[in-house]
């Protein structure tokens, strides 16, 4: 009777990512400036198509978004920047991930700011590709730009349980 | 007869990273603290050497800065950057902006980027990373951590 035999060399097996370019603040690509106010509402960010293994892994996503609090008009408190992460996309898909920033500032000048997100994705797999979607919705504010650099990566680690 | 044999060749080449040591708030790693005083220039914090695959060549870069603004109304920033070579011969790839508005204020500042290389760069790659301020009123100071990582990836 025959049986597999596997080596697995390492346990980093995919990676994916999506950057500006030049992912820089105050980037030229044309994918920012984003101008986000209080009746923009959510907005994708960046998306990423990850092919994985079919047996059990985790994928770890992170992401870092630039973005600048725009004077002369003052966003006070609550002003805040949601951040979302689905499986899949925004309308069909699964959130899996948020966070809150602030979106306090630009009292006369503009502030600046990066925020950075990490997360492990560890539903078991049911295809052999899965796809993330990273969003921003602003609340409370007055006035904020994303402006670069946007960085969203997705690698799957081989789980060895 | 005979057995399937199974080799996956995994995509993670090497890892190369600097931390102070301690690598912590305040630390007392003699790199620190660096001063940003007012109209400065960029000021290096760290640099890695990174051994990259000769076929579809990606690095992971990472980092993470402690600060603390001594006292800086708006609209007062700090830029972190990070090159590839040294910050006066080689090539910005990155940079992104936080606020360095404070008073006695602490900040930790993170994030990622990939660099795709060309297939024409060396077998090894630096990448250096550093900080700037601008429009500060007073000092600017990296206190720690200092965290700058490179995974070479092949994609």
């Amino acid at each position: 009777m025959s049986s597999s035999f596997q080596i697995n060399i390492e346990r980093l097996s995919n990676f994916a990512y999506d950057t500006l370019n030049p992912n820089i603040s105050d980037s030229t690509d044309p994918r920012v400036p984003i101008p986000l106010d209080n009746t923009t509402g959510e907005v994708i960010l960046s998306t990423i198509r990850l092919p994985v293994q079919k047996e059990k892994s985790f994928i770890w996503l992170s992401a870092t978004v630039g973005f600048r609090v725009n004077g002369p008009d003052a966003s006070n408190p609550p002003a805040a920047m949601i951040f979302r992460i689905y499986r899949g996309n925004p309308d069909t898909g699964n959130l899996i991930y948020t966070t809150t920033d602030s979106g306090q500032g630009g009292a006369g000048e503009p502030t600046f700011r990066t925020t950075n997100l990490n997360h492990v994705d560890t539903q078991k797999k049911t295809c052999s590709c899965v796809s993330y979607t990273l969003t921003v919705e602003a609340v409370d504010i007055e006035s904020i730009d994303i402006i670069g650099p946007i960085t969203f990566t997705a690698a799957e680690i081989l789980d060895s349980n | 007869m005979a057995n399937p044999l199974k080799i996956r060749l995994g995509k993670l080449i090497q890892f190369i990273f600097d931390i102070l040591r301690p690598n912590t708030s305040n630390s007392t790693d003699p790199r620190v603290p660096v001063i940003l005083p007012p109209a400065s220039e960029p000021v290096t914090l760290s640099c890695i050497t990174v051994p990259v695959s000769k076929e579809s060549p990606l690095v992971w870069l990472s980092a993470t800065i402690g600060s603390l603004s001594v006292f800086s109304l708006d609209p007062s920033r700090l830029v972190f950057s990070i090159w590839r070579g040294q910050p006066d011969t080689g090539e910005l790839i990155f940079s992104t902006a936080d606020n360095g508005q404070g008073n006695g204020t602490s900040r930790t500042t993170t994030f990622t980027h990939v660099d795709q290389p060309n297939r024409r760069f060396c077998r090894k790659i630096t990448y250096c990373l550093t900080a700037q301020a601008f429009d500060n009123e007073d000092n600017i100071n990296i206190i720690g951590p200092v965290t700058f990582t490179g995974a070479s990836i092949k994609n």
